[in-house]
């Protein structure tokens, strides 16, 4: 939609990286840079609107 | 808030839908116009608590009219409203300067 | 005054920052009870109804964030006259008077740290947490929360977020009387020992009342009485009504802004039968 870029965000070396990076690897999950496989997406840019109900 | 729809409009009856309110007028209007002269029935309902519906049946004797009395009835709320709100504003007043 | 002739009288028995206690004599009950209810349901304040968030990598959704900050009790003594009411401003986000802007950052950078109502700022000094102690949420280390929250006026009824009360109550005026003849005064002494609100004393041997407004009417001290010395009662067309506020309203203003809120209704549905 309007997100931008998807982004990822390494558990290890904290180095972020976009969908296109991670599948390097493919189908195998790693980070790119250091190989770790445990890897976090990164909040969206977009602000969020909630109603405080 | 408060729109008002004509179910039943004679003399001697009327059934109104008020819409947007609740107990707190219904209820108020009744006791009020319950003892009025003239009156022999008054009664509000509201048929579903999720919709805001209150529906108001008065009947007269006929010594006078119905839609006169209600008027007269929402009359007296908003002057004993605003004789409350004097009065309580006096006694405010009184209570502080006693404090000092 | 209209009040000399029906016999209103109102007197203050009570008054702090946060509660009213006041005597009513010459009402007609509905019409307390209806300002009453109108305390609750009709008088608006301030409270929080949108966020924007930027950024939130505390351990709660930002429902449950945006949730805990419309409970937050904001001041609105001057609120009500500075900013439009919540017919014309519900999701108005335009208009300029509609909504007053609170912005939060934090980070917890070592350690953990605690989001507290006091760390809000908002754009308007009017418009503040009414308590700078209340939690919002707890950050761990490397955990940051942003957002800009939105707060406009609204009413009890449409989320009880805004209503300005936490106690609105009315009640009769106790009479205790004491048949001094029938009563065994202090060699009995079940009365004053049953009394949740410890209205009965015993003072040089005889039964007192002490407390008579506290009394709750629960007739326990009628019930314990062998000799049916005591008697509970209530003053006619006298009424005790408490009103306790958040701390969003002044409890008299409270009071003032739901007696008028009563008259306006009363005055719009006047002019809505002349069709």
């Amino acid at each position: 939609m309007s997100a931008g870029r998807v982004l990822y965000k390494c558990g290890r070396c904290g180095r972020v990286f976009d969908l296109f990076q991670l599948q390097v690897l493919a189908p195998r999950i790693r980070c790119p840079y250091c190989g770790y496989r445990v890897i976090y997406k990164v909040r969206s840019p977009v602000v969020k609107k909630v109603k405080a109900i | 808030m408060g729109k008002i729809e004509v179910k039943k409009l004679e003399d001697t009856e009327l059934e109104l839908i008020i819409h947007d309110e609740d107990h707190t007028i219904g209820n108020l209007i009744v006791k009020l116009a319950e003892d009025k002269p003239g009156v022999t029935y008054v009664a509000y309902r509201i048929e579903h608590p999720l919709i805001p519906r209150l529906i108001v049946t008065l009947m007269t004797d006929g010594s006078v009219k119905a839609l006169d009395v209600l008027k007269e009835t929402l009359r007296e709320i908003r002057d004993l409203s605003r004789q409350f709100r004097e009065e309580f504003i006096r006694a405010f007043s009184e209570y502080e300067g006693k404090k000092a | 005054m209209l009040g000399e002739v029906t016999g209103l009288k109102i007197k203050i028995l009570e008054y702090d920052d946060r509660s009213i206690r006041f005597l009513v004599e010459n009402i007609p009950l509905a019409l307390l009870n209806a300002i009453r209810r109108l305390t609750i349901s009709d008088v608006p304040s301030m409270a929080i109804d949108y966020v924007y968030f930027i950024e939130n990598s505390s351990p709660l959704y930002d429902e449950i964030v945006a949730h805990r900050l419309g409970l937050i009790p904001l001041t609105s003594d001057r609120a009500l006259e500075k900013y439009g009411p919540p017919e014309e401003c519900r999701d108005n986000e335009e208009r300029p008077d509609c909504y007053a802007r609170l912005y939060l950052e934090a980070e917890a950078s070592d350690g953990t740290k605690v989001v507290y109502s006091g760390d809000l700022v908002s754009d308007d000094e009017d418009v503040q947490p009414v308590y700078k102690n209340i939690p919002i949420v707890v950050l761990g280390p490397g955990q940051k929360i942003s957002f800009e929250a939105r707060a406009r006026l609204g009413r009890g009824r449409e989320h009880a977020k805004w209503s300005p009360v936490s106690a609105a109550t009315h009640k009769y005026v106790p009479q205790i009387i004491v048949n001094s003849e029938k009563c065994y005064g202090e060699s009995c002494a079940k009365c004053v020992n049953v009394c949740p609100k410890n209205v009965l004393k015993i003072k040089d041997g005889r039964l007192v009342v002490e407390d008579e407004l506290s009394c709750s009417l629960c007739r326990q001290c009628e019930k314990v009485c062998p000799t049916d010395a005591i008697l509970v009662s209530w003053k006619p067309n006298s009424y005790i009504m408490y009103v306790e506020s958040t701390g969003v309203l002044r409890p008299e203003r409270i009071v003032l802004e739901a007696s008028r809120i009563l008259e306006e209704k009363a005055e719009q549905l006047l002019s809505e039968l002349e069709k």
